[in-house]
């Protein structure tokens, strides 16, 4: 592991070097839309939802993401799970950094976010119990530049929540019938893979100084 | 089937609209132009919408919009409600001339609220009853379509959409609010960049 972070700092640091001296991106602000699937949760079902964020480019190669998502799960028919995320995520560009049409842009991501989780039985009971916790995500992504002004971007990130989940378990009940348990768990790490398909506009250019 | 009856119909219709575009024309769409439709907008799940619609192209290829459809008539079993917004891009394909075909995606939010109460058996006392509540679904939608801009102030449009979502209300079913809409009609367009 300290191997890994030591080559990636030393990967970092010369593209970094690499780069022109003039800082000609930083001050680029993007506005942006998307939906995100949620997959691999702990449950097992699919979420998919909807956000919205915004990019202040703070150098050619750093950006930041702050964002907010709404998702809803049905929980086999029995339950349904709303997440709110509001987060922000640091993103580095290894290659390509300039909106520029046709341009495709990888990046690596990480972050943080806040979260908010309801779980709610379908039955008419309006049994529901929530959470506030905290998550960590990291993962990695592509913007397409449409135009110098617009992209679409899908990016996939682990998200791992820290803090006590809601757990949904379907089982077989006396009758052989579906019944649902949830419950509160213990602090655990329990996280889902977030994959976001977004378009994003450029629409001001806060303080870059352009070539 | 019905959808591809549709899908088939408007492609058909698109094609027929670009082998008339006129290729020596210079191409009429341009950064500035906003442009706005009103109109009735069928869907296969037997829905009814009046679609409203804004958008501004911040670029020949590119524009910015959003749209809202308020329902007038329900498709989907259970459904009372069923409104929803979206906002997104498209991206237009060059042309010559004043037709302009484009492709769009747009995530968007649905306001929906199903038909009656909901009640379940609580033995031995007697059923406990809950009424609908009108909750937000999260919604995506990608289509594509046309513009044919005919008039300095106007246009005509066609646009084909599929909507995926789903209302998960606290009682069940959950209801699928995917479909396909489906929207032409005339709109006005104002230039603002010369």
């Amino acid at each position: 592991m300290k191997k890994l972070s030591l080559l990636l700092m030393l990967v970092s640091s010369a593209l970094i070097a690499q780069e022109p001296q003039k800082d000609y991106e930083g001050g680029k602000l993007q506005l942006g839309v998307r939906t995100v699937l949620s997959a691999f949760s702990d449950d097992g079902y699919k979420g998919f939802g909807v956000g919205g964020q915004f990019r202040i480019k703070f150098a050619n190669r750093l950006n930041t993401e702050w964002f907010a998502d709404y998702i809803t799960t049905d929980i086999g028919g029995m339950a349904k799970r709303t997440d709110y995320h509001i987060g922000w995520s640091v993103q580095f560009y290894p290659f390509n950094y300039g909106y520029k049409a046709k341009k495709m842009i990888p990046f690596i991501d990480a972050g943080h976010c806040f979260d908010y989780t309801e779980v709610m039985k379908t039955d008419g009971s309006n049994f529901k119990l929530n959470r506030w916790s905290s998550a960590v995500q990291s993962g990695l992504g592509t913007m397409f530049c449409l135009t110098d002004n617009v992209d679409l971007t899908v990016s996939a990130k682990y998200m791992l929540h820290i803090g006590k989940d809601i757990a949904a378990e379907i089982f077989k009940g006396p009758n052989d019938d579906n019944q649902i348990l949830i419950e509160k768990t213990n602090a655990s790490l329990e996280g889902h893979l977030l994959i976001a398909f977004s378009v994003n506009v450029l629409i001001a250019d806060l303080w870059s100084k352009e070539k | 089937m019905e959808q591809r009856k549709i899908t088939y119909t408007f492609l058909i219709l698109i094609f027929s609209f670009a082998a008339k575009a006129q290729p020596e024309k210079q191409q009429f769409v341009h950064s500035g132009i906003l442009r706005t439709t009103l109109t009735i907008s069928p869907a296969t799940s037997g829905s009814i919408y009046l679609q409203g619609n804004v958008e501004y192209y911040l670029h020949p290829s590119l524009s910015v919009r959003g749209d809202g459809f308020y329902g007038v008539k329900y498709g989907q079993d259970f459904l009372t409600q069923n409104h929803s917004i979206f906002s997104g891009a498209s991206y237009h394909f060059t042309t010559k001339g004043n037709f302009d075909p484009y492709f769009f995606f747009q995530p968007g939010v649905a306001i929906t609220q199903k038909e009656f109460q909901s009640c379940i058996n609580v033995y031995p006392t007697s059923p406990e009853c809950v009424d609908s509540k009108i909750i937000t679904n999260p919604l995506t939608s990608i289509g594509s379509g046309f513009n044919y801009y005919f008039q300095k102030w106007a246009h005509l449009f066609g646009e084909l959409r599929y909507v995926y979502g789903k209302h998960i209300p606290s009682t069940p079913p959950a209801i699928s609010l995917s479909e396909l809409r489906f929207s032409f009609g005339l709109g006005f367009n104002f230039n603002f960049k010369k």
